[in-house]
């Protein structure tokens, strides 16, 4: 898995814990399954300083829920989404955002006996497709809670924006 | 080994003891960003889902309006 965060001039001992109130996942880690989502990132987005780095870590995935490759975690997840989603809209009349949702989750201890979560979505920018307006393949990512199931943490690139 | 049974019963738990006002102020106290923009590194994007870019920008890069129009601009990041 892959970590990208700017490039400030060192080189980090561990990830960058993303704490915004909007992150998809909520509060963690976040890790990229392949490498040219990592790359798009840094080109887009970890560009402030002209340049960023990426990481690479091994992670333990025994306790991770898996809404990607595992069948039965994602229609769990899917099935947990829609429950929370139906009873707000029709209780209240609003469908409630990614970030209500999760912090839902989050307020009610969902995710309190998992290590992260594996996660997709599609990789819209045609400019990391080989086939126009074809989704052929996930966009993938983690968020870790907890970091004792990373580990080898270390450099793997450094470049810079070509954005 | 995750035990989804748990995870579900604690989701359905605090479900059942949700009401109309309690829902309603949840929703208040927890206000969504989904049509922020965000601005950084000279760039917009909708701040809540991944960034589209090749709907926001035209081909010279610069905001596309039809896209812009209707939003509010805040700064901060994605993630």
């Amino acid at each position: 898995m892959y970590h990208t965060q700017e490039n400030r001039g060192s080189i980090l001992s561990q990830p960058v814990q993303c704490i915004k109130s909007n992150a998809w996942l909520g509060s963690g880690f976040y890790f990229w399954y392949d490498l040219e989502d990592a790359l798009q990132w840094g080109n887009l987005f970890k560009g402030k300083t002209g340049s960023f780095q990426i990481y690479e870590a091994q992670i333990d995935c025994q306790n991770i829920f898996d809404t990607v490759f595992n069948e039965e975690h994602y229609q769990f997840w899917k099935t947990q989404i829609e429950k929370i989603a139906r009873r707000f809209y029709r209780t209240t009349g609003v469908k409630p955002s990614i970030k209500q949702i999760n912090e839902y989750f989050t307020e009610k201890g969902t995710w309190k006996d998992v290590d992260g979560i594996l996660f997709q979505d599609l990789p819209e920018n045609q400019d990391y497709v080989l086939v126009i307006k074809f989704w052929y393949r996930k966009r993938i990512q983690m968020v870790v809670f907890d970091l004792k199931v990373m580990s080898n943490f270390a450099k793997y690139l450094e470049q810079d924006c070509s954005v | 080994m995750i035990d989804l049974k748990a995870i579900e019963k604690r989701l359905d738990t605090a479900l059942a003891l949700e009401t109309k006002s309690s829902m309603l102020e949840w929703l208040s106290n927890h206000q969504s960003v989904d049509s922020a923009l965000i601005f950084e590194n000279d760039l917009f994007y909708l701040s809540s889902i991944p960034p589209p870019i090749d709907l926001l920008f035209k081909n010279d890069l610069s905001p596309n309006p039809e896209i812009f129009s209707g939003f509010f601009v805040s700064f901060g990041s994605w993630q």
